[in-house]
Protein backbone atom coordinates (compact mmCIF):
# COMPACT_ATOMS: atom_id res chain seq x y z
CA UNK A 1 0.00 0.00 0.00
CA UNK A 2 1.27 3.36 -0.98
CA UNK A 3 1.94 6.03 1.60
CA UNK A 4 -0.89 8.28 0.32
CA UNK A 5 -3.38 5.36 0.52
CA UNK A 6 -2.43 4.87 4.15
CA UNK A 7 -3.02 8.51 4.83
CA UNK A 8 -6.39 8.36 3.07
CA UNK A 9 -7.54 5.31 5.05
CA UNK A 10 -6.34 6.82 8.29
CA UNK A 11 -8.22 10.01 7.45
CA UNK A 12 -11.44 8.07 6.72
CA UNK A 13 -11.01 6.09 9.91
CA UNK A 14 -10.60 9.23 12.01
CA UNK A 15 -13.62 10.89 10.36
CA UNK A 16 -15.91 7.89 10.97
CA UNK A 17 -14.72 7.48 14.56
CA UNK A 18 -15.07 11.17 15.33
CA UNK A 19 -18.57 11.33 13.83
CA UNK A 20 -19.65 8.29 15.82
CA UNK A 21 -18.33 9.63 19.10
CA UNK A 22 -19.83 13.05 18.43
CA UNK A 23 -23.27 11.53 17.91
CA UNK A 24 -22.98 9.88 21.32
CA UNK A 25 -21.62 12.84 23.16
CA UNK A 26 -23.49 15.82 21.80
CA UNK A 27 -26.98 16.80 22.82
CA UNK A 28 -29.39 19.35 21.47
CA UNK A 29 -28.68 23.00 22.15
CA UNK A 30 -31.03 25.96 22.21
CA UNK A 31 -31.69 29.41 23.66
CA UNK A 32 -33.92 30.39 26.59
CA UNK A 33 -37.65 30.00 26.20
CA UNK A 34 -40.16 31.81 28.39
CA UNK A 35 -42.75 29.24 29.41
CA UNK A 36 -46.02 30.30 31.01
CA UNK A 37 -48.31 27.72 32.58
CA UNK A 38 -51.83 28.18 33.88
CA UNK A 39 -53.29 25.59 36.21
CA UNK A 40 -50.66 23.07 35.15
CA UNK A 41 -51.01 23.60 31.38
CA UNK A 42 -48.50 25.45 29.22
CA UNK A 43 -50.36 28.36 27.61
CA UNK A 44 -47.42 30.24 26.09
CA UNK A 45 -43.91 29.27 25.05
CA UNK A 46 -41.92 32.22 23.70
CA UNK A 47 -38.30 32.50 22.54
CA UNK A 48 -36.69 35.16 24.75
CA UNK A 49 -34.30 36.19 21.99
CA UNK A 50 -37.21 37.09 19.70
CA UNK A 51 -38.83 39.51 22.16
CA UNK A 52 -37.46 43.05 22.10
CA UNK A 53 -36.60 44.73 25.40
CA UNK A 54 -39.69 46.52 26.72
CA UNK A 55 -42.17 43.85 25.60
CA UNK A 56 -45.13 43.60 27.98
CA UNK A 57 -47.00 40.30 28.13
CA UNK A 58 -50.54 40.59 29.47
CA UNK A 59 -52.00 37.45 31.01
CA UNK A 60 -55.68 37.06 31.84
CA UNK A 61 -55.79 33.72 33.62
CA UNK A 62 -57.28 32.31 36.81
CA UNK A 63 -59.88 35.05 37.02
CA UNK A 64 -57.32 37.86 37.18
CA UNK A 65 -54.70 39.84 35.33
CA UNK A 66 -50.88 39.80 35.42
CA UNK A 67 -48.35 41.73 33.35
CA UNK A 68 -44.80 40.59 32.61
CA UNK A 69 -42.05 42.87 31.33
CA UNK A 70 -39.21 41.53 29.18
CA UNK A 71 -36.16 43.73 29.63
CA UNK A 72 -32.48 43.16 28.93
CA UNK A 73 -32.79 39.37 28.73
CA UNK A 74 -34.73 39.12 31.98
CA UNK A 75 -38.42 38.82 32.79
CA UNK A 76 -40.28 40.27 35.78
CA UNK A 77 -43.82 40.70 36.98
CA UNK A 78 -44.76 44.38 36.90
CA UNK A 79 -48.48 44.30 37.60
CA UNK A 80 -50.99 41.90 39.13
CA UNK A 81 -54.46 42.21 40.64
CA UNK A 82 -54.10 39.16 42.90
CA UNK A 83 -54.63 39.56 46.65
CA UNK A 84 -51.28 39.99 48.41
CA UNK A 85 -49.30 40.61 45.23
CA UNK A 86 -46.59 38.13 46.27
CA UNK A 87 -45.69 37.53 42.59
CA UNK A 88 -44.67 41.19 42.30
CA UNK A 89 -42.05 40.67 45.05
CA UNK A 90 -40.38 37.77 43.27
CA UNK A 91 -36.97 38.18 41.69
CA UNK A 92 -36.77 38.64 37.90
CA UNK A 93 -36.02 35.56 35.82
CA UNK A 94 -32.71 35.53 34.01
CA UNK A 95 -30.18 32.96 32.83
CA UNK A 96 -32.64 30.18 33.56
CA UNK A 97 -32.77 31.02 37.27
CA UNK A 98 -35.83 30.81 39.47
CA UNK A 99 -39.49 30.84 38.80
CA UNK A 100 -42.29 33.36 39.27
CA UNK A 101 -45.48 31.95 40.73
CA UNK A 102 -48.85 33.63 41.19
CA UNK A 103 -50.76 31.19 43.36
CA UNK A 104 -54.16 32.99 43.30
CA UNK A 105 -54.13 33.01 39.49
CA UNK A 106 -52.48 29.56 39.27
CA UNK A 107 -49.69 30.92 37.04
CA UNK A 108 -46.14 29.57 36.80
CA UNK A 109 -43.62 31.53 34.73
CA UNK A 110 -40.11 30.24 34.07
CA UNK A 111 -37.25 30.37 31.65
CA UNK A 112 -36.33 27.10 30.02
CA UNK A 113 -32.99 26.56 28.35
CA UNK A 114 -29.92 24.34 28.38
CA UNK A 115 -29.25 25.10 32.02
CA UNK A 116 -32.74 26.27 32.97
CA UNK A 117 -33.72 25.39 36.51
CA UNK A 118 -30.21 24.03 37.10
CA UNK A 119 -28.28 26.95 38.55
CA UNK A 120 -24.60 26.31 39.06
CA UNK A 121 -24.91 22.82 37.63
CA UNK A 122 -27.16 21.43 40.36
CA UNK A 123 -30.22 19.30 39.71
CA UNK A 124 -32.53 21.12 42.12
CA UNK A 125 -32.44 23.69 44.89
CA UNK A 126 -33.81 23.14 48.37
CA UNK A 127 -35.19 26.24 50.09
CA UNK B 1 -0.25 -8.63 -6.41
CA UNK B 2 1.01 -8.72 -2.85
CA UNK B 3 0.59 -4.97 -2.66
CA UNK B 4 -3.07 -5.26 -3.70
CA UNK B 5 -3.70 -7.93 -1.05
CA UNK B 6 -2.05 -5.78 1.58
CA UNK B 7 -4.14 -2.83 0.49
CA UNK B 8 -7.36 -4.83 0.78
CA UNK B 9 -6.31 -6.23 4.14
CA UNK B 10 -5.47 -2.78 5.46
CA UNK B 11 -8.77 -1.44 4.17
CA UNK B 12 -10.66 -4.24 5.93
CA UNK B 13 -8.81 -3.63 9.19
CA UNK B 14 -9.60 0.09 9.10
CA UNK B 15 -13.20 -0.50 8.04
CA UNK B 16 -13.98 -3.01 10.76
CA UNK B 17 -12.15 -0.92 13.35
CA UNK B 18 -14.36 2.00 12.42
CA UNK B 19 -17.44 -0.24 12.69
CA UNK B 20 -16.39 -1.40 16.16
CA UNK B 21 -15.87 2.19 17.29
CA UNK B 22 -19.28 3.13 15.88
CA UNK B 23 -20.83 0.30 17.88
CA UNK B 24 -19.01 1.35 21.03
CA UNK B 25 -20.16 4.94 20.53
CA UNK B 26 -23.78 3.75 20.25
CA UNK B 27 -23.39 1.69 23.41
CA UNK B 28 -21.96 4.74 25.16
CA UNK B 29 -24.91 6.79 23.97
CA UNK B 30 -27.29 4.17 25.40
CA UNK B 31 -25.37 4.11 28.66
CA UNK B 32 -25.75 7.88 28.88
CA UNK B 33 -29.50 7.49 28.81
CA UNK B 34 -30.41 8.06 25.19
CA UNK B 35 -32.68 5.03 25.35
CA UNK B 36 -34.31 6.36 28.50
CA UNK B 37 -37.45 8.45 28.35
CA UNK B 38 -37.98 11.51 30.49
CA UNK B 39 -41.23 13.05 31.61
CA UNK B 40 -41.50 16.16 33.79
CA UNK B 41 -44.53 17.92 35.15
CA UNK B 42 -45.33 20.61 37.65
CA UNK B 43 -48.42 21.76 39.44
CA UNK B 44 -49.52 24.06 42.24
CA UNK B 45 -50.54 22.38 45.49
CA UNK B 46 -50.03 22.89 49.24
CA UNK B 47 -49.54 26.61 48.53
CA UNK B 48 -46.39 25.98 46.52
CA UNK B 49 -45.02 24.61 43.26
CA UNK B 50 -44.60 20.86 42.91
CA UNK B 51 -42.24 19.42 40.29
CA UNK B 52 -41.60 15.80 39.44
CA UNK B 53 -39.24 14.57 36.77
CA UNK B 54 -38.99 10.84 36.02
CA UNK B 55 -36.57 8.93 33.79
CA UNK B 56 -37.14 5.38 32.74
CA UNK B 57 -36.88 2.89 29.92
CA UNK B 58 -40.67 2.65 30.04
CA UNK B 59 -42.78 4.05 27.20
CA UNK B 60 -43.56 7.78 27.40
CA UNK B 61 -47.30 7.04 27.66
CA UNK B 62 -46.67 4.83 30.68
CA UNK B 63 -44.55 7.55 32.29
CA UNK B 64 -47.41 10.02 31.76
CA UNK B 65 -49.75 7.64 33.59
CA UNK B 66 -47.23 7.29 36.42
CA UNK B 67 -47.04 11.08 36.72
CA UNK B 68 -50.85 11.20 36.79
CA UNK B 69 -50.71 8.82 39.75
CA UNK B 70 -47.99 10.82 41.53
CA UNK B 71 -49.86 14.10 41.22
CA UNK B 72 -53.05 12.31 42.23
CA UNK B 73 -51.33 11.32 45.50
CA UNK B 74 -50.30 14.94 46.09
CA UNK B 75 -53.82 16.23 45.41
CA UNK B 76 -55.32 13.62 47.74
CA UNK B 77 -52.90 14.44 50.54
CA UNK B 78 -53.48 18.18 50.05
CA UNK B 79 -57.21 17.48 50.38
CA UNK B 80 -56.65 15.48 53.58
CA UNK B 81 -53.96 17.53 55.33
CA UNK B 82 -54.82 21.14 54.51
CA UNK B 83 -56.07 23.29 57.38
CA UNK B 84 -57.49 25.80 54.87
CA UNK B 85 -59.87 23.47 53.02
CA UNK B 86 -63.02 23.23 55.14
CA UNK B 87 -63.71 19.66 54.02
CA UNK B 88 -60.22 18.32 54.80
CA UNK B 89 -59.62 15.72 57.50
CA UNK B 90 -57.54 18.22 59.46
CA UNK B 91 -60.24 20.93 59.32
CA UNK B 92 -62.84 18.42 60.53
CA UNK B 93 -60.59 17.32 63.39
CA UNK B 94 -59.99 20.96 64.36
CA UNK B 95 -63.72 21.77 64.19
CA UNK B 96 -64.44 18.89 66.56
CA UNK B 97 -61.65 19.65 69.04
CA UNK B 98 -62.77 19.05 72.61
CA UNK B 99 -65.97 17.41 71.38
CA UNK B 100 -65.49 14.11 69.58
CA UNK B 101 -62.96 11.97 67.73
CA UNK B 102 -63.06 12.21 63.93
CA UNK B 103 -62.56 9.27 61.57
CA UNK B 104 -59.87 10.23 59.06
CA UNK B 105 -58.13 8.60 56.09
CA UNK B 106 -55.29 6.22 56.87
CA UNK B 107 -52.91 8.72 55.21
CA UNK B 108 -53.99 11.51 57.56
CA UNK B 109 -53.74 9.21 60.55
CA UNK B 110 -50.26 8.14 59.49
CA UNK B 111 -49.08 11.73 58.94
CA UNK B 112 -50.40 12.83 62.35
CA UNK B 113 -48.87 9.78 64.06
CA UNK B 114 -45.50 10.63 62.52
CA UNK B 115 -45.89 14.28 63.60
CA UNK B 116 -46.74 13.36 67.18
CA UNK B 117 -43.82 10.93 67.39
CA UNK B 118 -41.38 13.63 66.24
CA UNK B 119 -42.95 16.13 68.64
CA UNK B 120 -42.19 13.74 71.46
CA UNK B 121 -38.65 13.02 70.29
CA UNK B 122 -37.83 16.74 69.90
CA UNK B 123 -39.23 17.73 73.29
CA UNK B 124 -41.94 19.81 71.61
CA UNK B 125 -39.62 21.85 69.39
CA UNK B 126 -41.76 20.56 66.55
CA UNK B 127 -45.45 20.31 67.39
CA UNK B 128 -48.33 19.66 64.96
CA UNK B 129 -50.75 21.34 67.41
CA UNK B 130 -49.06 24.71 66.80
CA UNK B 131 -52.23 25.97 65.02
CA UNK B 132 -53.49 28.41 67.72
CA UNK B 133 -50.07 30.13 67.87
CA UNK B 134 -49.64 30.52 64.11
CA UNK B 135 -53.26 31.71 63.95
CA UNK B 136 -52.79 34.68 66.31
CA UNK B 137 -49.69 35.84 64.43
CA UNK B 138 -51.26 35.43 61.00
CA UNK B 139 -54.46 37.19 62.13
CA UNK B 140 -52.36 40.08 63.44
CA UNK B 141 -50.72 40.47 60.07
CA UNK B 142 -54.11 40.89 58.39
CA UNK B 143 -56.42 42.58 60.93
CA UNK B 144 -54.10 44.92 62.71
CA UNK B 145 -54.18 48.57 61.72
CA UNK B 146 -51.92 49.64 64.64
CA UNK B 147 -49.29 47.07 63.88
CA UNK B 148 -49.20 45.48 67.36
CA UNK B 149 -47.78 42.02 67.90
CA UNK B 150 -49.75 39.58 70.09
CA UNK B 151 -49.32 40.39 73.82
CA UNK B 152 -48.15 37.96 76.50
CA UNK B 153 -51.69 37.10 77.63
CA UNK B 154 -52.74 36.17 74.09
CA UNK B 155 -49.65 34.07 73.59
CA UNK B 156 -50.15 32.30 76.96
CA UNK B 157 -53.74 31.53 76.00
CA UNK B 158 -52.69 30.19 72.61
CA UNK B 159 -49.91 28.11 74.20
CA UNK B 160 -52.43 26.53 76.61
CA UNK B 161 -53.94 24.90 73.50
CA UNK B 162 -50.62 23.61 72.16
CA UNK B 163 -49.27 20.21 73.17
CA UNK B 164 -48.79 16.97 71.31
CA UNK B 165 -49.75 15.03 74.46
CA UNK B 166 -53.28 16.41 74.09
CA UNK B 167 -53.69 14.94 70.59
CA UNK B 168 -54.59 11.29 70.09
CA UNK B 169 -54.75 8.95 67.11
CA UNK B 170 -56.51 5.63 67.67
CA UNK B 171 -55.65 2.35 65.98
CA UNK B 172 -58.81 2.69 63.89
CA UNK B 173 -57.69 6.09 62.52
CA UNK B 174 -59.75 8.43 64.71
CA UNK B 175 -58.13 11.66 65.80
CA UNK B 176 -59.16 13.51 68.93
CA UNK B 177 -57.94 16.83 70.30
CA UNK B 178 -58.64 17.16 74.03
CA UNK B 179 -59.43 20.88 74.24
CA UNK B 180 -61.82 23.04 72.31
CA UNK B 181 -59.79 25.57 70.31
CA UNK B 182 -56.90 23.19 69.65
CA UNK B 183 -55.77 23.13 66.03
CA UNK B 184 -53.57 20.77 64.06
CA UNK B 185 -51.32 22.56 61.57
CA UNK B 186 -49.27 20.12 59.50
CA UNK B 187 -47.54 22.86 57.49
CA UNK B 188 -44.22 21.73 58.97
CA UNK B 189 -44.46 18.17 57.72
CA UNK B 190 -47.11 17.86 54.96
CA UNK B 191 -44.78 18.45 52.00
CA UNK B 192 -42.18 16.10 53.42
CA UNK B 193 -44.80 13.44 54.04
CA UNK B 194 -46.17 13.90 50.51
CA UNK B 195 -42.72 13.63 48.93
CA UNK B 196 -42.15 10.35 50.78
CA UNK B 197 -45.50 9.01 49.55
CA UNK B 198 -44.66 10.03 45.97
CA UNK B 199 -41.21 8.45 46.19
CA UNK B 200 -42.69 5.14 47.45
CA UNK B 201 -45.25 5.21 44.64
CA UNK B 202 -42.65 5.89 41.93
CA UNK B 203 -40.40 3.09 43.18
CA UNK B 204 -43.33 0.67 43.29
CA UNK B 205 -44.19 1.73 39.71
CA UNK B 206 -40.71 0.70 38.60
CA UNK B 207 -39.28 4.17 37.96
CA UNK B 208 -35.48 3.88 37.93
CA UNK B 209 -34.61 7.56 38.30
CA UNK B 210 -36.59 10.55 39.56
CA UNK B 211 -36.34 14.01 41.03
CA UNK B 212 -39.19 15.02 43.31
CA UNK B 213 -39.22 18.69 44.27
CA UNK B 214 -42.25 19.65 46.33
CA UNK B 215 -41.78 23.32 47.11
CA UNK B 216 -38.05 22.91 47.77
CA UNK B 217 -38.44 19.59 49.59
CA UNK B 218 -36.22 17.49 47.34
CA UNK B 219 -36.15 13.70 47.14
CA UNK B 220 -34.13 11.73 44.58
CA UNK B 221 -34.35 8.19 43.24
CA UNK B 222 -31.57 6.37 41.39
CA UNK B 223 -28.99 8.13 39.25
CA UNK B 224 -29.39 11.51 37.56
CA UNK B 225 -29.93 11.18 33.79
CA UNK B 226 -26.77 11.53 31.72
CA UNK B 227 -24.47 10.37 34.52
CA UNK B 228 -22.74 7.11 35.19
CA UNK B 229 -24.71 4.58 37.19
CA UNK B 230 -24.35 5.20 40.91
CA UNK B 231 -23.27 8.83 40.51
CA UNK B 232 -25.18 11.07 42.92
CA UNK B 233 -27.56 13.91 42.21
CA UNK B 234 -26.35 17.36 43.25
CA UNK B 235 -28.78 19.46 45.25
CA UNK B 236 -28.13 23.16 45.85
CA UNK B 237 -28.89 24.85 49.18
CA UNK B 238 -30.55 28.25 48.76
CA UNK B 239 -28.36 31.23 49.62
CA UNK B 240 -30.39 33.06 52.31
CA UNK B 241 -29.43 36.57 51.18
CA UNK B 242 -29.74 36.08 47.42
CA UNK B 243 -32.60 35.59 44.94
CA UNK B 244 -34.37 32.26 44.72
CA UNK B 245 -32.24 29.75 42.84
CA UNK B 246 -28.86 31.16 43.88
CA UNK B 247 -27.11 28.69 46.11
CA UNK B 248 -24.62 28.91 48.95
CA UNK B 249 -23.45 25.30 48.67
CA UNK B 250 -24.53 22.01 47.23
CA UNK B 251 -24.61 18.42 48.41
CA UNK B 252 -24.29 15.10 46.63
CA UNK B 253 -27.47 13.10 47.22
CA UNK B 254 -28.03 9.44 46.53
CA UNK B 255 -31.47 7.97 47.28
CA UNK B 256 -32.19 10.45 50.00
CA UNK B 257 -34.18 13.58 50.81
CA UNK B 258 -32.75 17.08 51.21
CA UNK B 259 -35.14 19.43 52.98
CA UNK B 260 -34.69 22.99 54.23
CA UNK B 261 -36.47 25.30 56.66
CA UNK B 262 -35.43 28.94 56.54
CA UNK B 263 -36.53 32.20 58.12
CA UNK B 264 -36.34 33.96 54.73
CA UNK B 265 -38.81 31.81 52.84
CA UNK B 266 -42.18 32.96 54.17
CA UNK B 267 -43.16 35.59 56.67
CA UNK B 268 -46.00 37.50 58.29
CA UNK B 269 -45.76 41.29 58.14
CA UNK B 270 -46.99 43.25 61.15
CA UNK B 271 -46.65 47.00 61.28
CA UNK B 272 -44.11 46.95 58.46
CA UNK B 273 -41.87 44.44 60.26
CA UNK B 274 -41.39 40.94 58.90
CA UNK B 275 -41.65 37.94 61.22
CA UNK B 276 -40.74 34.45 60.02
CA UNK B 277 -43.54 31.91 59.59
CA UNK B 278 -41.67 29.41 61.78
CA UNK B 279 -42.94 29.56 65.36
CA UNK B 280 -41.40 28.04 68.46
CA UNK B 281 -44.15 25.87 70.02
CA UNK B 282 -42.53 26.34 73.44
CA UNK B 283 -42.55 30.15 73.49
CA UNK B 284 -45.33 31.04 71.08
CA UNK B 285 -43.03 33.49 69.27
CA UNK B 286 -41.45 33.40 65.80
CA UNK B 287 -38.01 31.79 65.97
CA UNK B 288 -35.30 34.37 66.43
CA UNK B 289 -31.58 33.84 66.63
CA UNK B 290 -28.43 33.38 64.58
CA UNK B 291 -29.77 30.39 62.72
CA UNK B 292 -31.01 31.36 59.24
CA UNK B 293 -31.75 27.95 57.77
CA UNK B 294 -31.42 24.27 58.48
CA UNK B 295 -31.16 21.59 55.80
CA UNK B 296 -31.83 18.01 56.79
CA UNK B 297 -30.51 15.07 54.78
CA UNK B 298 -32.50 11.98 55.69
CA UNK B 299 -33.95 8.87 54.15
CA UNK B 300 -37.40 9.76 55.51
CA UNK B 301 -38.52 13.12 54.09
CA UNK B 302 -41.36 13.50 56.58
CA UNK B 303 -38.90 13.31 59.45
CA UNK B 304 -36.54 15.62 57.55
CA UNK B 305 -39.25 18.23 57.09
CA UNK B 306 -40.31 18.16 60.75
CA UNK B 307 -36.75 18.12 62.08
CA UNK B 308 -35.73 21.11 59.95
CA UNK B 309 -38.53 23.10 61.62
CA UNK B 310 -37.68 21.80 65.10
CA UNK B 311 -33.99 22.65 64.70
CA UNK B 312 -34.82 26.23 63.74
CA UNK B 313 -36.38 26.55 67.20
CA UNK B 314 -33.64 24.93 69.29
CA UNK B 315 -30.49 26.21 67.56
CA UNK B 316 -27.32 24.57 66.32
CA UNK B 317 -25.77 23.02 69.43
CA UNK B 318 -28.93 21.42 70.81
CA UNK B 319 -29.80 20.21 67.31
CA UNK B 320 -26.45 18.46 66.98
CA UNK B 321 -27.01 16.71 70.31
CA UNK B 322 -30.54 15.72 69.31
CA UNK B 323 -29.23 14.22 66.07
CA UNK B 324 -27.54 11.50 68.15
CA UNK B 325 -31.00 10.01 68.63
CA UNK B 326 -31.74 10.12 64.87
CA UNK B 327 -29.23 7.74 63.28
CA UNK B 328 -28.57 8.35 59.57
CA UNK B 329 -29.92 11.90 59.73
CA UNK B 330 -27.48 14.71 58.90
CA UNK B 331 -27.80 18.49 58.89
CA UNK B 332 -26.41 21.66 57.34
CA UNK B 333 -26.75 24.81 59.44
CA UNK B 334 -26.54 28.29 57.93
CA UNK B 335 -25.98 30.98 60.52
CA UNK B 336 -25.33 34.70 60.52
CA UNK B 337 -21.62 35.18 59.92
CA UNK B 338 -19.17 37.83 61.06
CA UNK B 339 -18.87 39.26 57.55
CA UNK B 340 -21.32 39.78 54.72
CA UNK B 341 -21.64 36.07 54.00
CA UNK B 342 -23.40 33.60 56.30
CA UNK B 343 -21.52 30.67 57.82
CA UNK B 344 -22.16 27.11 56.70
CA UNK B 345 -21.54 24.18 59.03
CA UNK B 346 -22.41 20.55 58.45
CA UNK B 347 -22.51 17.46 60.59
CA UNK B 348 -19.63 14.99 60.26
CA UNK B 349 -21.48 12.41 58.16
CA UNK B 350 -21.95 14.72 55.16
CA UNK B 351 -18.96 17.04 55.30
CA UNK B 352 -17.31 15.19 52.41
CA UNK B 353 -20.42 15.52 50.23
CA UNK B 354 -20.66 19.30 50.37
CA UNK B 355 -19.33 21.72 47.81
CA UNK B 356 -19.25 25.34 48.90
CA UNK B 357 -20.26 27.93 46.31
CA UNK B 358 -20.18 31.20 48.27
CA UNK B 359 -16.99 33.20 48.08
CA UNK B 360 -15.92 35.18 51.11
Amino acid sequence: MKQKDKVLYLFLFVIIAAASLASGLLGNGGGSTLEISSDGHVIKSLALSEMPSGTVIVLREGGGMNELLVSGGSVRMISADCPGGDCLKMQPLSSGRGVIVCLPHKLVIKLKGDQAQKPDGVDAVTY
Amino acid sequence: MIDKKRTRMTFCVFFFSALIITGLAMLYKDAKGASMNTRSRESLAMDTIMRISIHSAKAPEELDMILDGAFGIIADLDGHLSMHMTSSDISLVNANAGQSPVLVSKETASAVRTSLAIAQRTGGAFDPTIGPVSDIWKTRSVENPRGEVPDDAEIREALSLVGASMAHVSADNRIYLEKQGMKLDLGGIAKGYASGAVRDFLISAGVESALIDLGGNVVVIGTAPGRAKGDPWRIGIQHPYRPRGEIICSIAANGTSVITAGVYERYVEIGGKKYTHIFDPRTGHPVDGDLISVTIVAEDPAAGDALSTAFMAIGVEKSKKLLDSFPGVEAIFITKGQGAEPDVTATEGIKGLIKNEAKG
